[in-house]
């Protein structure tokens, strides 16, 4: 019997090293600012001025309403650190806020240009497995998993259709999100009073706007009855932040759905993080295919090329680990092989 | 060191001993009157797609019928057209004769994977009641999945009714448990036939894997262990040319092929053959532990790495050829067709042309459970090694 012992350490130990970087990661981004109060500011890394909206939307009775506080490093991440968390949190925020906030004001490329190579530079170095290894909302939803196969329920299995629909959904969002924020600085279909109530749209319907503050004991804006478009966002936000709670039937049901994701899947092909298949090794058993968190089936249907990366896979490496063939599978950095199955 | 101490006599001896259990189980009616004595379902299976797991989990015995029984096959061309192949007149022929394992079962579950196999539910029906479970032929697209796992949870259900008890959770937590420590233990096994020389003869193989036809896991893994314990420790002997069998299945008492090859001095380091190596290679592999996604990840055990030339695309099994030649470091391939198998000859043609641009001589024999051709391909064989041992430049 030690020899199925030594089988399921093996299988066990990629995921172990795993929680480990997200509890790690979770606890850094979410309650970090708890312990370091003082923000680290250098000339490189000096807030980006804020724009106009700023002012006119971060109050208390607003639904952009932030902590109040400043985060400690003026960074953002390619995973949900969040503006909303309790205290300002470690980090800035994700990557979208930084592209919508600075589309609306304006803010010039020559500014940005420090945060968007610091950004441009982790997604180059990892693509998309921050979403699996750093990012919070993807270790809470990790948890909603663990919950439910606790229960032994079953997974809901979503139909191609709706993936479809999903995967449209992550690009729309995302690319509404850009361009509702150049909207707002150049009101191209006229200038009104919701065009600042849209300011950092994406945000306002972002679950983790809803589910950050209070894990850090921070009541979030849970409505805002400002104005029809603060209402319509209110929904929009309340709906989302339902569907994340999908999570528990659905694994990472949010990253099918978030447009950082999104972003981040851009990268996903160049990245120097890559998952690779040695295809002769591979017995179609479909291992990959069946425990894969996102459902992706490249690594499974790929029969000639090496690298699998896809722009679904967030990097968990589930599949490495359960591939039952030897050296089949490997997580790669340049071309150097971290992890194989 | 003892085990080196021993004198090569000793040795053999030892040898013997543990492959003799493979041995009786597949030539004696030991299992037969086992299975008579046992108080529960006895499910008879056709082919490598029926789940065992499932089986097991319904407190069942799931017994593989596939035969190579030339008597048997006799039998069956009483009703069978000539025109068939031996295997399914053999399996045929089990029910027309009065063998005593086939008169103990409850329940044939056959899976519609070549013609004769799809026919020969009719034929069977007349004896025992036959649950034929629908195979797609081509295996690898979504719907085929979907359809193929209708058709085992369609199969869980008939099998509950038949058991009397639902299928829980537990009990097929369980029963993979079981079924994934024999794979483990086949691929220790496997090691052994990756030494230069093989520690195991190919004709050893196939009895060890038609011997998991029937025997209970439990048992035959604990034999396994046993067997490659003593194999670990045997000296090595001379170096023969390694070889690579696949194609149509070999099953006990059919295996002239092997010991024809063996006894010209070649040794099959590896098969290919679903009757051996494949039958039991894979181990079933899920993550979420719920009943749904064991069942899924049991039917699609089954399915996906079947390399049968009953499904459309004949890639996977050229890709798994290539790689067991590198792995078992072999010289040649021997592929096997059986007289009349129309999938096995078809897929020969493409296969044995990539093959050879591979650099890999091959050889194509084709013959079935009649013993009027053994000269001939013990010509052939020879011939094949004489090649094998002058490379020609």
């Amino acid at each position: 019997m030690s020899v199925t012992t030594s089988a399921a350490e093996k299988t066990k130990r990629i995921t172990t090293v795993r929680r480990v970087v997200q509890l790690a990661f979770f606890l850094l981004i979410m309650y970090g600012a708890f312990v370091w109060t003082e923000p680290l500011r250098n000339e490189i890394l000096k807030p980006i001025p804020s724009g106009i909206p700023r002012t006119t939307l971060y109050d208390r009775n607003r639904i952009l309403w932030v902590s109040g506080n400043e985060s400690v490093v003026d960074l953002y991440l390619p995973v949900l650190a969040c503006r909303f968390i309790a205290r300002g949190g470690v980090f800035k925020s994700c990557s979208v806020h930084l592209l919508s906030e600075n589309m609306t004001w304006q803010t010039s490329l020559r500014i940005m240009m420090p945060q968007l190579f610091f950004l441009v530079l982790l997604l180059a170095l990892g693509g998309r497995f921050w979403c699996g290894w750093t990012c919070p909302l993807g270790a809470i939803q990790d948890v909603m998993t663990w919950v439910r196969q606790r229960f032994r329920r079953p997974p809901l299995v979503l139909s191609e259709s709706v993936k479809g629909f999903l995967f449209k959904t992550r690009h729309f969002l995302l690319f509404a999100t850009l361009i509702i924020s150049m909207l707002i600085a150049f009101p191209l279909l006229g200038r009104t009073g919701a065009n600042d109530s849209l300011f950092l749209v994406y945000c306002q319907l972002c679950p983790a706007r809803l589910v950050y503050p209070p894990l850090g004991g921070v009541n979030p804006c849970w409505y805002d009855t400002t104005n029809s478009v603060t209402i319509f966002l209110t929904g929009l936000g309340w709906f989302t932040f339902g569907t994340f709670f999908l999570g528990f039937a659905v694994p990472r049901f949010w990253c099918r759905v978030c447009a950082i994701g999104a972003m981040s899947s851009y990268f996903s092909r160049g990245s120097a993080m890559t998952l690779e298949k040695e295809t002769r090794k591979c017995t179609s058993c479909g291992a990959c295919r069946r425990c894969c968190p996102v459902d992706v089936t490249r690594v499974y249907e790929e029969k000639d090329r090496r690298v699998v990366t896809d722009p679904e896979c967030i990097g968990c490496l589930t599949c490495v680990e359960v591939c039952p063939e030897k050296e089949c599978l490997s997580a790669r950095f340049l071309r150097k092989r971290l992890v194989k199955s | 060191m003892p085990e080196r101490a021993l004198s090569p006599e000793t040795v053999g001896e030892i040898m013997s001993g543990a492959i003799e259990y493979f041995r009786e189980m597949v030539t004696t009616g030991r299992r037969a009157s086992e299975l008579q004595a046992f108080g529960g379902l006895v499910v008879g299976t056709y082919c490598n797609f029926v789940p065992e797991a499932l089986v097991y989990a319904l407190g069942a015995r799931p017994v593989r019928l596939c035969s190579g029984d030339r008597e048997a096959a006799r039998a069956g061309e009483e009703q069978f057209p000539r025109d068939g192949c031996s295997l399914a007149k053999a399996c045929l022929g089990q029910a027309l004769g009065n063998d005593p394992l086939f008169a103990r079962l409850d329940l044939l579950v056959l899976p519609t994977s070549c013609d004769a196999k799809t026919k020969l539910g009719a034929l069977l029906a007349e004896h025992k009641p036959v649950y034929v479970m629908q195979l797609p032929r081509a295996k690898s697209t979504r719907n085929a999945t979907r359809l193929w796992l209708e058709e085992v949870w369609a199969l869980v259900a008939r099998l509950e009714k038949l058991a009397g008890r639902g299928l829980t959770r537990a009990a097929l937590e369980e029963a993979i448990a079981r079924l994934n420590v024999r794979e483990h233990a086949f691929r220790r096994f496997l090691a052994l036939r990756m030494r230069v020389p093989s520690a195991v003869t190919g004709e050893e193989a196939l009895l060890v894997t038609n011997a998991s036809f029937t025997d209970d896991p439990a048992r035959w893994t604990a034999q396994l262990e046993r067997l490659c314990e003593e194999r670990e420790a045997r000296p090595a002997g001379a170096r023969r040319p390694r070889l690579l069998l696949t194609g149509a299945p070999l099953i006990h008492p059919h295996l002239k092929l092997m010991r024809l090859i063996e006894e010209a001095g070649a040794e099959i380091a590896i098969d290919e053959l679903c009757s051996g190596t494949q039958r039991l290679y894979d181990p079933i592999v899920f993550r979420d532990p719920s009943l749904r996604a064991m069942v899924e990840s049991v039917a699609e055990k089954h399915l996906l790495p079947s390399t049968c030339p009953c499904f459309a695309d004949g890639t996977d099994r050229l890709k798994r050829v290539r790689e067991l030649a590198e792995q078992y470091q072999v010289d040649g391939v021997v592929y096997h067709s059986l007289r009349v198998c129309p999938p096995f000859d078809l897929e020969a043609v493409t296969m044995l042309r990539a093959l050879k641009e591979d650099g890999l001589p091959c050889l194509h024999l084709t013959t079935d459970y009649a013993q009027d051709d053994t000269e001939q391909i013990r010509t052939r064989v020879a011939a094949f090694l004489e090649m094998l041992r002058s490379p020609v430049v």
